[in-house]
């Protein structure tokens, strides 16, 4: 079988930046200081203004045709079939250059969506049904949560941004070695009992994820973990126990942007690879309350 | 000096925003208090900091109740102090 590769990857966060504390849910009093959040960000225009700078940059940071991208996995639910992006989507891939793409939306996982796309990307390169696929992710808050930005009992503030990259079967940028996913079990009772169907679920995707690559979490450097940006103590406590230790996690961008719901493991892929760190294996980890996608990508040797 | 019990209880209120004149027995239970699941992965980390020893979310999710928590912290500490020798 063949293996497929990330080739590059590229993210647009929304341009206003904004104080979390200033959240109408925070009147009271500032989010804990271990959730680590302080801004978040917001889009000035709708989704297409997120999504079309997140491909171009993609296009661009992986050296690809766009002519040659057949297939688009799109990870949003800010395309809504009434709304007028929708059939605007179409322009903004002819003007993409993506005239051979043929789109197609996936959801329903919430933040884990676009990590499991990378798995059904890599498993159609592999196929040979594929040649060129794009993973696109985004979202805008107002859309998808018009709640509240304060999510999952105060574990997530969500804000807008999106991500795409480009998977192939081109030996360039990132092997993608395998994936796994996982959902949480809920029963109804007390807040313990989810916690602990949560729990299951984070050991289980790595545990799986482990078995699937053949790596392990010993094989990861500095910063290696992407996660959802959601609170530092969730996070740190739910990646502890299925074997990350605290400096393989990346949380720098909890603080910066907290969480761009789905996009968040890639924005982090592109910051992580734009601060220059340590050559190493990374896991992208999408995470909602019920769901979680994890894949594993090994930087191609020049 | 504090018992690792009445440290628990002091964190518990912290979080949990009780006053101190609330008593906290042993048989308590940090989420029967009101502990919410953030909270709970909070006084993970409150504990880690405190006690200076890892404490499992999966002890906490077994027994809640502060005597079963205080008595978790003790014995991880005292496995890591352990762990820790030369």
């Amino acid at each position: 079988m063949s293996a497929a590769y990330v080739n590059g990857c590229a993210a647009e966060l929304g341009p206003i930046r904004r104080k979390v504390a200033e959240l109408p849910e925070y009147a009271a009093g500032p989010p804990d200081a271990g959730t680590g959040f302080a801004e978040y960000r917001e889009a000035e225009g709708g989704i297409l203004g997120l999504l079309g700078p997140a491909v171009r940059g993609a296009l661009d940071a992986s050296g690809t045709d766009p002519a040659t991208v057949d297939t688009i996995l799109l990870a949003t639910e800010s395309l809504p079939a009434d709304g007028p992006d929708r059939p605007a989507l179409t322009g903004l891939l002819d003007d993409l250059g993506l005239r051979r793409a043929y789109p197609v939306m996936l959801g329903l996982a919430d933040c884990s969506t676009a990590i499991a796309a990378f798995d059904i990307a890599a498993s159609l390169v592999r196929s040979g049904a594929s040649g060129t696929v794009l993973v696109v992710s985004g979202d805008l808050v107002r859309t998808v949560l018009p709640g509240g930005r304060v999510v999952l009992g105060g574990t997530a503030v969500a804000g807008d941004g999106a991500a795409a990259a480009v998977v192939s079967g081109r030996r360039y940028g990132w092997e993608l070695l395998g994936g796994a996913r996982g959902i949480a079990q809920f029963e109804p009772g007390p807040p313990s009992r989810l916690l602990g169907a949560q729990l299951a679920m984070y050991q289980t995707v790595f545990a799986d994820l482990w078995k699937v690559t053949g790596l392990t979490a010993r094989d990861l450097g500095t910063g290696a973990v992407l996660p959802s940006n959601l609170a530092r103590d969730a996070l740190r406590t739910f990646l502890g126990e299925a074997g990350i230790a605290d400096r393989q996690m990346y949380l720098d961008n909890v603080p910066r942007i907290a969480h761009c719901l789905g996009s968040d493991p890639l924005i982090n892929l592109a910051d992580r690879t734009a601060g220059g760190a340590e050559p190493s294996p990374v896991v992208l980890l999408g995470t909602s309350a019920a769901h979680a996608a994890a894949v594993l990508l090994r930087p191609v040797e020049e | 000096m504090p018992t690792a019990e009445e440290r628990t209880a002091g964190i518990w209120r912290e979080i949990l925003d009780l006053d101190t004149g609330t008593p906290i027995g042993p048989q308590d239970d940090f989420f029967a208090l009101g502990g919410t699941s953030l909270q709970a992965m909070s006084l993970v980390q409150r504990l880690r900091e405190e006690f200076g020893a890892p404490v499992a979310l999966s002890a906490l999710l077994a027994d809640a109740s502060l005597r079963a928590v205080a008595a978790a912290v003790t014995a991880d500490a005292a496995g890591h102090e352990e762990t820790a020798r030369p």
